[in-house]
C-alpha cells in the first residue's frame, strides 16, 4: 500500500523560548519561536510506515519557505521514500482553503511522478499554530476522496483497510471502500518512534528533495497564495499573557503550609459561592432578549447556524450559536436559522428552538439511517444555495469541524475555525475614504496557541464560521415566534466509507459533564488510579459537600493515555469542552490542547509542582505542589468547619 | 561567639540573612542526601564587599562559614558541621561586582533577574557566581556560543561548578571547568576581594606565591603529592609548576570565596548528532570506544552495560533483547549544504563503517529536536535505578578513572565485583575511562558487602594509577578500612603526606581553619 503524508512546517508553541516573550509586554515575538514538524503529523507518518508494511511507498509533502526543507528531510530519515516541498512566493498568505488547493494539486503530481497506486493519505488531524483542521477535510472535498477525520488506530488488512476514529462519545470503526482516501490522525495513533538510524540518516541526507513552485503545479496566482484564499485577515493583534495568573503559593518557600492552603480554600470557597451570576450571566437573558426583536414581519435574509443534537435534543453549543445568530440577525433586520441535524428529529424539538431565538427553523426529515459527515456536509452544500443565507455558523464540534470543511471546500466559501468574536461590520475596501456598503461578518480567532488574535473576512459569498462550545452565552426569547420547514435529506453515498460499529462510551461510562459548575481534572501528575481514589476522590467529595452542588470529574490526555481515566474524561481540543464556575486542574500541566477545553472557566486553581507550568498562566490560584503535599490538606480544610 | 543564634550580628547589619530554621533547613544537605548538617543562620551577600564582611565577622569571632551553591553536589561538600552558611545565590549581577581587569568590548547581557559581561570577539565571559548553567547558556545561544562544561545538573550554579570543577559527559572533548577558567574574583579570609588571572600566581619550582587577598607570602606546592594522568576530582591541583587558579578551582570551598569568573567559551556545537549503539557482547561495545575515541568531532563516549540495559528497559521496551551492551556516542560535524540540517551523507557513513565494523547490531541515531528524547532515554537510567534503590537501603557508587592502557585491567576488576550476588550497573563516561560501577544492595549485610568491594575497587584504581573520584570530588566523604577505622577518603590516594600537603595550603589560605572545615580533608 502507498502512502502520502502531509506534513506541516509549524511554529513549536508548546516549547516557547524563554527570550521569546517580551517581559515587558508580555507578548510572544514570532520570529523567536523555533519551528518543528507538526507532531501530529509524526503520528500520521508513524500510521503511514505501518500502512506502507513492506511493499509500499510513503511519499512526504511540506508547503512553506525553504526552511521548512528541513522537515522534509527528516521525514525521509524517520522512513519516508522520497518528500517533495512546495515553496514559492505566490503561496505566501495561503487560507486553508488555497493550502488546500496546492496540496491537493501536489498529491495528483506526487501520485503521478512517484507512481503511487491509489495512496491513502495521512495527515495530522491538526496543527498547534492555526488549529483549525479544515486543510485535510477540504482536500477531501476538492479531490473527492472519502475522509476518516480523528483516527486512533488502523488495521490493513488483506481485504479491507479499517481505522478506528474518534467520536464525541467513543470510537467509530471505519472500513474504507475506495482509495485513494485521506485520513486525518490523533494523538492517540501510534508515535513515531524518537530514533532512527545512522543508515536512514545518511540517506536522508542525500536525498534529492524535489521543491515545487506554483507554476510546477500548473497553478496561477489566483488560484493560490493570498489571491487564492476566501478570507482575509483584517486585523492581528498580540495577546498580553501578563496578568492571568492569580494568587501562587508556592509550597517550598511557605512559612506554613497548612495554614496557608487553608486559607487559599477559603478563599476559593468564597469565590465560587459568589459567582452565581457569573455563571448564568451568560444563560441569562441580556439587552439583546426579547424587548429589542426586530419586528419579524420585516426580517429579509437569514442567519443560518448549525444545531447539532443528542438524543433528539438540541446541544448546549448549538444553542449557543443560536443566541448568537439571532443577536447578529436582529441587527441585520434578518431572520435567524437553525439547520437542526439529527436522525430523528420530533416536531416539538424543532419548534423549541424558537424559545431560544431561531425566528426559522429548517428540520431534516429522515435520514433512513445513520449519516455521516459526508452526507451532512451534502445536506450543508445543498442548503447553502438554496437558503442563500448571510453567513453560516457552525459549532467546532469534531463532527462540525469536519462537515464545515467539505462543505466550505466544495462551495468554494472562507471558513474559519473556532471564532471567538463575531460582529457585523463593513466590508473592508482598498480605498480607506470609499465607504462599503455591505456588512460582513468579522470573525474573530485566537491563533499561535491564543498568543494572537485574528480578524478574518470572508472575500466571497456567505462566511462560514465554526465555534467551540462555552463561547457564546445562551439566550432566551419567550413567546418568539417560529416557522419550521422540513426538508427531506436521504443519506446515500455515506462517503464511500463503511460504519462498521460504534463504541459508544456514553453508556457504560458517562465521563465528564461538560455542563457542571464544578470541574476536578487530573493529569499524569496524579500517577495512577489509586492515587486518584486515594486522594482525588475524597477531595471531590468534600468539595460538593462543601459547595452542596455535583462535581464532575475531568482529565487530561496524559492521564487517558496514562491509563488513569479512560477517554470520555478527556477534556482538551480532543475531547471535551467544559466551562465551569470552578476548574480545579490537579498534576496538569496545561499545553495547550489542554488549555482550548478548559480556558472559559471562571477560576481556574492549579496544582503542579513545577512553577513554570503553562496551567499556572491560566489559574487564579497557582498552588507550586505535588499532589501528595496539597489535596489532603485541601480536602481537610473543605471539610474543616471555617467561618464563611 | 556562641550566642548569635537567634539573630544577625549587628556588625553584618544589611546583609539579607534568614534564622527560620525551615530556611535554613535548605542549606543542610546536598542532592545526595546523605549528609544532613547544622548551621544557626543563611547570609545571602549581594557582592564581595558584603562577602567580606561576613569573613571578617566570622574570623574574629571564631565561626565556621559553608559556602553554598545550588546543592546539586553528592558529596556534602556545602553541608555545614555549625556555624554560618554564606549562599553565593545572590550573586547574580555582573555591574555589583568589581570590574573584571579586562580590555575590549564588552556586551551586557541582561537576564530576568540575572545578568553578565559577554565579548563575543575574544570568546570570554564574565560571570557572577549566582548564576546558573543553564541561565548562562540559554543566553549565550544568541551569540553562538557555550560555556562548554555540562554537569548533568544544569541548575547548578558557576561558583558551585568552579568550586569542585565540575565535568560532564562532553569533558571527553571540552575537558573539565578547570580548562575554562581565565581569571576569578576572590574573597579571602581576610575579607578582601581581587581578581586573580590565570599566570600572575605561578608556583616555581614548587613555590607558590599568594596575592594579598589570600594572605599573600608563599606555600610549598607539589612534594609528596602524584596527581594521577586521568579526569580527576579528588584533591586539590598541586603540582611544582601549577597555576593558582587552577588551585582554587576543584578546591571544594576550603581556599576562598569565589565571587565571580572569567570564563572561556566556544563556538555552539551546531549539528550534533547521537548515535546509541548496541552490541552483542560488552568487549564489542568497549572495542567501539576505541575507535571513536580518535574520530574527529566527537563530544562525549558513553557506554551503558547489560545490566543498566534492564533498568531502561522497563521505559523502552524496543531496547534490542539481551545479550547486549550500548555505548552512546555524540558527534557533531558541520552540516552539508544548504537547508540540509544533517551532516553530508559521507560523513554519517564514516560512522556507520566503525558501528558496523565492531559488529552493532542496531543503532538509535537522533539529530535536531529529537536530542532531547535521547536525553531522556538516558535519564531513563539513573530514574528506574533511583525508583529501585528507594525501597531498599541505598546505593554504593565509584567515580574512578584510569589511564586508558590500564583501563582493561579496571574493566576486569569491575565484572569482578559485579559477578557477585549484590546487584550492580556499570555504565558512564567511557570516552575517559571513567565509568560508575553503581550498586544496589538488597540488605544492610549486601551493603556491608558492597562497601568492601568498593574499597578494593579504589585500591585497584590508585595501584593502576588512577582516581578514586574523577568527577563527584570528596566532600565530607570518608572510607572504613578493611579493619574498620575511618580513613580520610583521600588517604587511599595521596597518602598521609599528600593530606598534609593539602592542608598546608589551606593553612596558608584559611589560616583560622574557617572556611568549610571537614571538608576535602579532616578538620584540624
Amino acid at each position: 500500500l502507498d502512502a502520502i503524508v502531509l506534513i506541516k512546517y509549524v511554529a513549536d508553541i508548546e516549547n516557547v523560548p524563554p527570550d521569546a516573550w517580551d517581559l515587558e509586554i508580555g507578548t510572544l515575538r514570532r520570529a523567536k519561536l523555533r519551528m518543528v514538524a507538526n507532531p501530529l503529523d509524526d503520528h500520521a507518518l508513524a500510521l503511514a510506515l505501518r500502512a506502507r508494511g513492506h511493499m509500499g511507498q510513503v511519499i512526504a509533502i511540506s508547503m512553506g519557505p525553504h526552511r521548512a526543507e528541513r522537515v522534509c528531510r527528516r521525514a525521509v530519515a524517520y522512513g519516508a521514500d522520497g518528500a517533495v516541498l512546495l515553496s514559492d512566493r505566490t503561496f505566501a498568505g495561503s487560507d486553508t482553503l488555497a493550502t488546500a488547493r496546492t496540496l491537493s494539486k501536489a498529491i495528483l503530481r506526487v501520485i503521478d511522478e512517484f507512481g503511487l497506486d491509489s495512496p491513502l493519505i495521512f495527515a495530522g488531524m491538526q496543527s498547534p499554530d492555526g488549529d483549525t483542521a479544515q486543510v485535510p477535510a477540504e482536500i477531501a472535498a476538492m479531490l473527492d476522496l472519502p475522509l476518516v477525520p480523528y483516527v486512533t488506530d488502523m488495521d490493513v488488512g488483506e481485504r479491507s483497510i479499517t481505522f478506528r476514529a474518534m467520536e464525541r462519545a467513543g470510537y467509530s470503526l471505519y472500513e474504507v471502500l475506495r482509495l485513494p482516501a485521506i485520513v486525518t490522525v490523533t494523538g492517540h495513533a501510534p508515535e513515531l518512534p524518537f530514533h532512527t538510524t545512522l543508515k536512514r540518516l545518511a540517506v536522508a541526507s542525500a536525498t534529492r528533495i524535489a521543491t515545487w513552485a506554483a507554476a510546477d503545479l500548473g497553478m496561477g496566482s489566483n488560484e493560490t497564495g493570498l489571491d487564492g484564499s476566501a478570507t482575509r485577515v483584517v486585523k492581528i493583534e498580540t495577546v498580553s499573557r501578563r496578568g492571568k495568573r492569580g494568587v501562587t503559593l508556592d509550597l517550598s518557600g511557605a512559612e506554613s503550609v497548612d495554614v496557608e492552603l487553608t486559607s487559599i480554600v477559603a478563599k476559593i470557597v468564597g469565590e465560587v459561592g459568589n459567582t452565581g451570576t457569573v455563571v448564568n450571566e451568560g444563560r441569562e437573558d441580556e439587552d439583546a432578549g426579547t424587548g429589542i426583536s426586530a419586528d419579524d414581519e420585516h426580517r429579509v435574509g437569514l442567519c443560518l447556524c448549525v444545531v447539532e443534537s443528542s438524543d433528539s435534543s438540541p446541544t448546549q453549543a448549538g444553542l449557543e450559536l443560536l443566541g448568537e445568530a439571532r443577536r447578529l440577525a436582529d441587527e441585520r433586520n434578518c431572520h435567524a436559522g437553525a439547520l437542526l441535524l439529527g436522525d430523528e428529529i420530533p416536531e416539538s424539538a424543532a419548534a423549541g428552538l424558537g424559545a431560544w431565538g431561531a425566528t426559522t427553523v429548517l428540520a431534516v426529515s429522515g435520514p433512513a439511517r445513520p449519516a455521516s459527515h459526508h452526507d451532512y456536509a451534502e445536506l450543508l452544500c445543498r442548503t447553502v444555495p438554496a437558503k442563500e443565507p448571510e453567513f453560516v455558523l457552525i459549532p467546532a464540534s469534531l463532527r462540525g469541524r469536519t462537515i464545515a470543511s467539505l462543505a466550505a471546500a466544495r462551495l468554494g466559501l472562507g471558513l474559519t475555525a473556532d471564532c471567538t468574536g463575531l460582529a457585523n461590520g463593513r466590508a473592508p475596501s482598498k480605498d480607506p475614504k470609499e465607504e462599503s456598503g455591505s456588512t460582513v461578518l468579522r470573525q474573530t480567532r485566537p491563533a499561535l496557541g491564543g498568543n494572537i488574535l485574528a480578524t478574518i473576512v470572508s472575500a466571497n459569498g456567505p462566511a462560514m464560521a465554526t465555534v467551540r462550545a462555552g463561547v457564546f452565552p445562551i439566550r432566551e426569547y419567550p413567546a418568539n415566534p417560529v416557522r419550521v420547514e422540513r426538508i427531506s435529506f436521504e443519506t446515500e453515498s455515506f462517503g464511500d466509507l463503511v460504519l462498521l460499529r460504534t463504541e459508544t462510551a456514553s453508556t457504560a461510562v458517562k465521563g465528564a459533564d461538560e455542563n457542571a459548575d464544578i470541574v476536578v481534572a487530573v493529569g499524569s501528575g496524579v500517577g495512577s488510579r489509586s492515587r486518584l481514589d486515594s486522594y482525588v476522590r475524597p477531595f471531590i467529595q468534600a468539595l460538593e459537600d462543601r459547595l452542596g452542588t455535583s462535581v464532575t470529574l475531568a482529565c487530561s490526555r496524559a492521564a487517558v493515555e496514562g491509563d488513569i481515566l479512560p477517554y470520555p474524561y478527556q477534556v482538551g481540543q480532543t475531547g471535551k469542552t467544559v466551562r465551569p464556575k470552578l476548574y480545579v486542574a490537579l498534576g496538569i500541566s496545561g499545553a495547550i490542547q489542554h488549555r482550548l477545553g478548559m480556558e472559559n472557566s471562571v477560576l481556574v486553581v492549579s496544582v503542579n509542582p513545577d512553577p513554570e507550568a503553562p496551567i499556572h498562566d491560566v489559574s487564579g490560584f497557582s498552588i507550586i505542589g505535588t499532589i501528595e503535599e496539597t489535596v489532603p490538606t485541601m480536602t481537610r480544610a473543605l471539610r474543616s468547619s471555617f467561618a464563611t | 561567639m556562641q550566642g548569635m543564634s537567634n539573630q544577625a550580628a549587628p556588625e553584618l547589619a544589611g546583609i539579607t540573612y534568614s534564622i527560620d530554621p525551615k530556611v535554613v533547613a535548605g542549606y543542610l544537605s546536598d542532592e545526595s542526601s546523605a549528609y544532613v548538617g547544622s548551621a544557626d543562620i543563611v547570609y545571602l551577600p549581594k557582592d564581595q564587599v558584603e562577602i567580606g564582611r561576613i569573613l571578617n565577622f566570622s574570623t574574629a569571632s571564631g565561626q565556621s562559614v559553608s559556602i553554598a551553591g545550588a546543592g546539586t553536589s553528592l558529596t556534602g561538600a556545602r553541608v555545614p558541621a555549625a556555624g554560618v552558611v554564606l549562599s553565593v545565590e545572590k550573586l547574580r549581577h555582573v555591574d555589583m561586582l568589581e570590574p573584571a581587569p579586562e580590555a575590549g568590548e564588552w556586551d551586557l547581557v541582561r537576564g530576568p533577574d540575572y545578568s553578565f559581561r559577554v565579548s563575543a570577539t575574544e570568546r570570554l565571559a564574565v560571570v557572577p557566581a549566582g548564576v546558573r548553567l543553564f541561565e548562562l547558556n540559554d543566553s549565550l545561544e544568541t551569540y553562538r556560543l557555550a560555556y562548554p562544561p555540562d554537569p548533568t545538573e544544569r541548575s547548578a550554579m558557576l561558583g558551585g561548578t568552579i568550586a569542585t570543577n565540575a565535568s560532564g559527559a562532553r569533558s571527553f572533548a571540552y575537558g573539565a571547568t578547570r580548562r575554562w577558567i581565565e581569571a576569578l574574583l576572590v574573597v579571602g579570609t581576610g575579607g578582601s576581594a581581587q581578581w586573580i588571572r590565570r599566570g600572575e600566581f605561578r608556583a616555581r619550582r614548587g613555590v607558590l606565591p599568594l596575592p594579598d587577598s589570600l594572605g599573600g607570602g608563599s606555600v610549598v606546592v607539589g612534594r609528596q603529592y602524584a596527581m594521577p594522568q586521568t579526569k580527576n576530582a579528588a584533591g586539590l591541583y598541586l603540582s611544582k609548576d601549577v597555576d593558582l587558579i587552577d588551585v582554587i578551582v576543584g578546591s571544594e570551598g576550603i581556599l576562598c570565596v569565589v565571587v565571580a569568573a572569567l570564563v572561556g567559551l566556544s563556538q555552539r556545537p551546531e549539528n550534533v548528532v547521537q548515535v546509541a549503539a548496541f552490541f552483542h557482547s560488552e568487549e564489542e561495545a568497549l572495542l567501539s570506544a576505541d575507535e571513536f575515541r580518535p574520530a574527529e568531532g566527537v563530544l562525549s563516549i558513553e557506554y551503558f552495560d547489560p545490566g543498566s540495559l534492564e533498568f531502561m528497559r522497563i521505559d523502552y521496551p524496543d531496547i534490542p533483547p539481551a545479550p547486549s551492551a550500548c555505548v552512546l556516542v555524540e558527534f557533531d560535524a558541520p552540516a552539508a549544504a544548504g537547508e540540509n540540517p544533517y551532516p553530508p551523507p559521507s560523513v554519517i557513513e564514516r560512522w556507520g563503517r566503525v558501528i558496523d565494523n565492531c559488529g552493532a547490531k542496531a543503532d538509535w541515531t537522533v539529530a535536531g529536536e529529537e536530542i532531547a528524547a535521547m536525553k531522556a532515554f538516558r535519564h531513563s537510567l539513573p530514574e528506574q535505578v533511583n525508583r529501585w534503590v528507594s525501597q531498599r537501603v541505598g546505593k554504593l557508587g565509584t567515580d574512578m578513572a584510569v589511564p586508558g592502557e590500564r583501563f582493561s585491567e579496571m574493566f576486569d576488576a569491575y565484572r569482578e565485583a559485579r559477578a557477585g550476588e549484590i546487584s550492580a550497573v556499570l555504565f558512564g563516561h567511557l570516552g575517559q575511562y571513567h565509568l560508575h560501577l553503581n550498586f544496589l544492595p538488597e540488605d544492610q549485610d549486601q551493603l556491608k558487602v558492597a562497601k568492601s568491594l568498593y574499597r578494593e575497587l579504589a585500591r585497584t584504581s590508585v595501584r593502576l594509577g588512577g582516581t578514586i573520584s574523577a568527577e563527584h570530588g570528596v566532600g565530607k566523604k570518608t572510607l572504613v578500612d578493611s579493619d574498620g577505622t575511618p580513613k580520610p577518603y583521600l588517604w587511599y590516594m595521596y597518602g598521609e603526606m599528600g593530606i598534609r600537603a593539602i592542608a598546608d595550603v589551606k593553612r596558608a589560605c584559611d589560616p583560622h581553619g574557617i572556611l568549610n572545615p571537614g571538608t576535602m580533608i579532616p578538620a584540624e
